[in-house]
């Protein structure tokens, strides 16, 4: 694996928005002539391809992947061969089963309730500040000391109690809010 | 183990055999331990949710720029346009007016010329932090397949509208019209140093495409930004454009 592949890995764990955008511009093309060849619209090439895109970054800032074997773009195509085999099921149409991803890629079932929809509205009321140590421990899985260690939080129990104000704050905005 | 230290490891999924059965005993027995899992879970996916309409959004800009937002709409456009084509061949067809002088092509033919490397030297062996200077030279050396993807990688990594000019100069120098004229049109309200020159080519592009109203209003904008770059080049085609009004 080269140390650019390497570099851009852990950008992608990090949370660097500008390396998801390098990524889906650098593979963008390539992927809308691959895909093109199923007689698929380019409007559902793209969805697939953009939603490829989100769970690939999701699964490295939120679940902290490390591919070891095989590059991002691998990856990233298995995914988006995966969704587009699952579509054209859909559609009733045929794709070479050479051609379907050997591991089925897929995302757990984790539709939102209405209450999560309505918390993560709330969410956004936030300071700056609450979403930043909300994000960190909850979607990144961070510990209090890793959140010392990348963050200008002091220290362990600063952390500790900046996060119960914060929860204690949207625990409140959900009560007052419709 | 506190609760927060366990969710934490739970949340994170680094965790192993020994946390995950203190993890289950306490879900089982303590039900303060419950309910603190349970709002992790919807902060989380809370976040998750807005984290990934962000994500969309940030891509729907990319598909902007890209010129393909409103994809739906652009089906109408495009319908649109093609019902004006059809309308205007039928017109053109009902005139005919065989006297036709200047093809469009060579209008394109008489006065293109690939735009010349305006942003640095480029020589051998100096190579610049980001690859420009390589970039450049493989425009130079009118190797446009690959300086289109310098360009476009550079454009993407920097922003900068100067490398999406070159990254639309090597898309035009390959004969890739409507993709060129797709970035060219992306860059004409934005104020930077080629703004002239993506008026030139743009015009140049609508008269190889035959819609010489649209070739004038560009043309006549690069006029009024009291430059004398192709000034002359400019009036020339304008009058030629003129010309073939008045003989419709």
């Amino acid at each position: 694996m080269t140390e650019q592949e390497l570099e851009l890995q852990g950008r992608l764990r990090a949370g660097d928005r500008s390396a998801f955008r390098w990524v889906y511009t650098q593979y963008r093309e390539s992927f809308l002539n691959y895909a093109r060849k199923w007689n698929v619209s380019d409007d559902d090439i793209l969805d697939i391809y953009q939603d490829a895109n989100i769970a690939l970054f999701k699964n490295f800032e939120r679940n902290q992947l490390v591919l070891e074997k095989g590059s991002i773009k691998t990856y990233l195509f298995s995914i988006a061969k995966y969704k587009m085999y699952e579509l054209l099921r859909e559609k009733g149409k045929w794709m070479p089963t050479d051609t379907v991803p050997e591991t089925a890629w897929n995302e757990p079932d984790d539709s939102p309730t209405e209450w999560q929809i309505r918390l993560s509205r709330k969410f956004g009321e936030l300071g700056i500040r609450c979403q930043e140590i909300l994000k960190l421990f909850y979607y990144r899985g961070l510990s209090n000391k890793e959140i010392v260690e990348i963050s200008h939080w002091k220290d362990e129990n600063t952390v500790k109690a900046q996060k119960s104000r914060c929860l204690k704050k949207l625990r409140e905005l959900m009560r007052n809010g419709k | 183990m506190e609760n927060e230290e366990l969710i934490s490891l739970a949340l994170s999924g680094r965790w192993n055999e020994e946390q995950k059965e203190l993890f289950r005993q306490r879900l089982e027995t303590d039900e303060a331990f419950r309910a603190e899992w349970e709002e992790a879970q919807n902060v989380r996916m809370a976040i998750t949710i807005m984290e990934e309409e962000g994500l969309r959004k940030e891509l729907q800009g990319i598909e902007d720029q890209y010129g393909q937002s409103n994809r739906g709409m652009f089906k109408w456009i495009w319908l649109g346009f093609l019902v004006l084509v059809v309308v205007l061949f039928l017109y053109t067809f009902l005139q005919s007016d065989t006297s036709a002088s200047d093809e469009p092509e060579d209008i394109y033919a008489t006065y293109f010329e690939p735009y010349p490397n305006a942003l640095a030297p480029a020589s051998r062996g100096d190579e610049g932090t980001n690859g420009l200077d390589s970039i450049l030279m493989l425009y130079d050396n009118s190797q446009y397949v690959a300086s289109e993807n310098g360009f476009k990688e550079l454009w993407s990594a920097d922003s900068l509208l100067e490398y999406r000019f070159y990254y639309a100069m090597s898309l035009l120098n390959q004969d890739k019209t409507s993709a060129a004229l797709n970035e060219l049109s992306n860059m004409e309200t934005m104020d930077f140093k080629f703004g002239g020159q993506v008026l030139w080519y743009s015009a140049l592009l609508y008269c190889k495409m035959e819609d010489y109203n649209r070739a004038g209003g560009k043309l006549h904008e690069l006029s009024a930004m009291e430059t004398t770059y192709k000034a002359k080049e400019s009036e020339e085609i304008l009058e030629w454009i003129s010309g073939q009004n008045n003989a419709e």
